[in-house]
C-alpha cells in the first residue's frame, strides 16, 4: 500500500500526462463519432432496410476484440504511413463508438410518438423544423445515454491502445505487466477505473442537464 | 368556403386491387359552418379530411379553400393556414403550454408579444387560468385539459379553417360534453369553418351544422342533422343513425319551438264558466293559472269543470307537474314528462314567467317524417 502512494507521489506528473493523453484519445474519437453517428442514426429512421443494414454492420464492428481491431488498423493505416500511434487507436475507438450512438439515436427518433410527428406535420413544420424543435430535443436524453456508454466503454478500450503506441494510461499497466511490477499494475488499473467512473457520472449529469424540463421528473 | 370536387383516393396495395378510400366525393361547406364527417371506421372520413391539408396526397379531384385551388399552394404554407387537431392531441412534451400554443404563430414569424397575449386570451376562453398554465408542461395536465390546449393551439394563428380528427374521442364522456359545449360556444364567437371527423352520431347531431355520412369512400348523404335524421337517403344512413333517430331529433328542437300557439293562461279569480268557454273554443284540455307576476301557479283540466261552473279558478286548482325552460331541448322535456308521469309540461322563461305549454301529442306530431326549417312553428 505504502509503495503505491510513494509511486503516485513521485510519478504524478507522468500519471497526469498519461491521463490527459488517454482522455484526449477518447474524447476526440467519441466526439467525431457523435458528429457522424447522430446524423446516421437520424437518416436511417427514414429507411427500414438501410437501418437494418447499418445497425448490423455496427454490431459486427463492436464484436471485434479490441486487440484484433488495433491489429487490423496497423496494416490498413500503414498504407498512409500512420500504422502506429494516435491515428489507428483513434479510428478504432471511433468505430467502436458508432453502435451505441447510432443505435440510441435511431431508437430515440424511431420511438417518438407518431402523434407528435403528425401534429408537427399537420401544423406546418418542415422536416427540418420538426427535427430541430421536436424530435431531437426529445431524443437527446437517449442519445446522450449512448454517448455515455461509448465514452465509458472506450476508456477501457483505449488502455489496449498502448500496444500500438498510442500511449495513455495503458502505458503504466503495460510496464507493470512486462516488469512484473504489481504497484504499477495496480496504479494503472485504478486510474483507468476511476477515470471511467468519473466519466460515467459526468455524462449522467450532462444527460440530465440536456433532458427537456417537460420530460424530467423535477418540475414544479 | 371549402369545396371538394370529385375527390378520389386510391391506396395502392401490391398484388391486389387498390383500396378506394375516397370515391368521387363532392361537397361544399359554407363559411362558419361546422361539418361533421361521420361514418364507421374505414369509411374514408379521416382520409378525406387529411387530403385537405395534404397530409395524404389525393389521387384526383380538386379541393378549393375560399375559392383557391389548393393544388397551387405549398403544403407547408397551406397547413399553417389551417388549424389541425387530432385525437391523440400531440402536444409537444418538451415545450411549455405557452410554447405549444405559439407553435404556428412562431412558424409564421408573427410578433411574439402579440402571440403570447393571444395565448393568454385563448386559455381564458377554455377556462384555464393563464398564470397557472402558461409555464406548465403538457404532462402536468389532465387529458381534458390537454385537449383544450390542443384545440386552442390550432386556433392560435387565427386560421379561417379548422380540421379536427376525432378531437374529443379519447376524452371521458363527462368531460367530452363540457368540451363540446365550450367549443360550440367558442366557435359561435370565432366563426371558424370546421371540418370535424367523428364516428359518434350523437356528437355529430350535437356539434354539426351539417353532417356528411361516408361509407367505403362514398359520400352517402350530406345535409343538416335534422334532414339526415328525418329523411335518411338510404338504408345505410338509416341504420347508421340508429333506430332511435326520431328521439335524436328531439335534441335538435328547442322547447319554445314546440310550444302550443295559445297560452291558456287564466287568473285565480276568473269565473269557471268563462274558462270553460275558452277551453272549448281552443279545444284545449288544460288551462294554467298565472299569478300576479306572470308565474305559473297551478292548473285546471276540462274534466274538473265539466259539471258545476259557478265557482272561480282558484277553487279547483291542481299543483303543477313541474316546469321546463323554453331554451331546453325537447329531449329533456320529454324525459321530464316521463319522470313526472304527465303528458304535458308548462314552459317558463329565465324569470320563471309562464310562456305556454307543450304536450306529448305535439312532440309526437313534430317527429313526423317532414323536416322543419329552423325556427318554424307548429300550429
Amino acid at each position: 500500500m505504502e509503495e503505491i502512494f510513494r509511486y503516485v507521489g513521485t510519478n504524478y506528473p507522468t500519471i497526469l500526462k498519461l491521463t490527459i493523453e488517454h482522455l484526449y484519445l477518447v474524447s476526440i474519437s467519441v466526439g467525431v463519432a457523435i458528429l457522424t453517428g447522430v446524423p446516421i442514426g437520424i437518416i436511417i429512421t427514414k429507411d427500414q432496410k438501410l437501418a437494418d443494414a447499418i445497425l448490423y454492420i455496427a454490431s459486427v464492428i463492436i464484436t471485434i476484440p479490441s486487440v484484433a481491431m488495433f491489429g487490423l488498423m496497423i496494416p490498413l493505416l500503414s498504407l498512409v504511413n500512420r500504422g502506429i500511434g494516435f491515428w489507428p487507436a483513434a479510428i478504432a475507438i471511433f468505430l467502436y463508438s458508432q453502435l451505441p450512438i447510432i443505435r440510441n439515436t435511431y431508437t430515440a427518433i424511431h420511438n417518438i410518438d407518431p402523434a407528435l410527428r403528425e401534429a408537427a406535420k399537420g401544423m406546418g413544420m418542415s422536416d427540418w423544423q420538426r427535427l430541430a424543435k421536436v424530435e431531437i430535443p426529445l431524443a437527446v436524453p437517449v442519445i446522450m445515454a449512448g454517448v455515455r456508454m461509448a465514452v465509458v466503454m472506450n476508456i477501457a478500450v483505449a488502455t489496449i491502445a498502448v500496444y500500438i503506441g498510442a500511449g495513455g494510461l495503458g502505458t503504466i499497466i503495460n510496464e507493470g505487466i512486462t516488469g512484473t511490477n504489481s504497484t504499477k499494475l495496480i496504479v494503472g488499473a485504478v486510474a483507468v477505473s476511476l477515470l471511467a467512473i468519473i466519466a460515467d457520472y459526468l455524462f449522467l449529469f450532462i444527460q440530465k442537464m440536456l433532458t427537456p424540463k417537460g420530460l424530467s421528473g423535477e418540475i414544479s | 368556403m371549402i369545396r371538394l370536387e370529385n375527390l378520389t383516393k386510391h391506396f395502392e396495395v401490391p398484388g391486389k386491387e387498390p383500396i378506394i378510400a375516397a370515391n368521387n366525393v363532392s361537397m361544399a361547406v359554407g363559411k362558419g359552418e361546422i361539418c361533421i364527417f361521420l361514418g364507421p371506421s374505414g369509411c374514408g372520413k379521416t382520409t378525406a379530411l387529411k387530403m385537405i391539408n395534404k397530409l395524404i396526397p389525393k389521387t384526383s379531384g380538386k379541393i378549393y379553400i375560399d375559392g383557391k385551388d389548393t393544388d397551387t399552394m405549398d403544403p407547408i404554407a397551406l397547413r399553417r393556414e389551417i388549424g389541425y387537431v387530432i385525437q391523440q392531441i400531440g402536444l409537444f412534451p418538451n415545450m411549455t403550454i405557452e410554447a405549444n400554443i405559439c407553435v404556428v404563430p412562431d412558424l409564421l414569424k408573427m410578433d411574439k408579444k402579440q402571440s403570447r397575449k393571444k395565448a393568454r386570451e385563448l386559455l381564458e376562453m377554455v377556462n384555464l387560468e393563464p398564470n397557472i398554465f402558461l409555464k406548465r408542461y403538457p404532462r402536468e395536465l389532465s387529458g381534458g385539459q390537454q385537449q383544450r390546449i390542443g384545440v386552442i393551439r390550432a386556433l392560435a394563428a387565427d386560421p379561417p379553417v379548422m380540421l379536427m380528427d376525432e378531437p374529443f374521442g379519447a376524452i371521458d364522456p363527462i368531460n367530452r360534453e363540457v368540451i363540446q359545449d365550450e367549443f360550440l360556444k367558442m366557435n359561435a364567437e370565432l366563426g371558424k369553418t370546421v371540418l370535424f371527423v367523428s364516428h359518434d352520431i350523437d356528437e355529430a347531431v350535437k356539434m354539426g351544422d351539417k353532417i356528411a355520412i361516408f361509407r367505403e369512400g362514398v359520400l352517402e348523404q350530406c345535409d343538416t342533422p335534422d334532414e339526415i335524421l328525418a329523411n335518411p337517403a338510404n338504408n345505410f344512413v338509416k341504420e347508421f343513425v340508429g333506430a332511435d333517430r326520431a328521439l335524436k331529433r328531439l335534441k335538435l328542437i328547442r322547447v319554445n319551438e314546440a310550444i302550443l300557439p295559445f297560452r291558456m293562461a287564466v287568473r285565480p279569480d276568473d269565473p269557471l264558466d268563462s274558462v270553460a268557454e275558452k277551453m272549448r273554443s281552443r279545444e284545449a284540455h288544460i288551462a294554467v293559472m298565472v299569478g300576479p307576476r306572470g308565474r305559473a301557479r297551478g292548473f285546471i283540466t276540462k274534466e274538473e269543470i265539466k259539471g258545476d261552473q259557478s265557482g272561480i279558478v282558484s277553487e279547483y286548482i291542481d299543483p303543477l307537474p313541474g316546469t321546463i325552460h323554453e331554451n331546453d331541448n325537447l329531449h329533456d322535456a320529454v324525459s321530464q314528462m316521463y319522470s313526472h308521469a304527465t303528458d304535458w309540461m308548462p314552459v317558463v322563461d329565465d324569470d320563471g314567467a309562464y310562456k305556454g305549454y307543450i304536450t306529448q301529442h305535439i312532440v309526437a306530431s313534430l317527429l313526423g317524417e317532414v323536416p322543419r326549417k329552423p325556427g318554424e312553428k307548429i300550429t
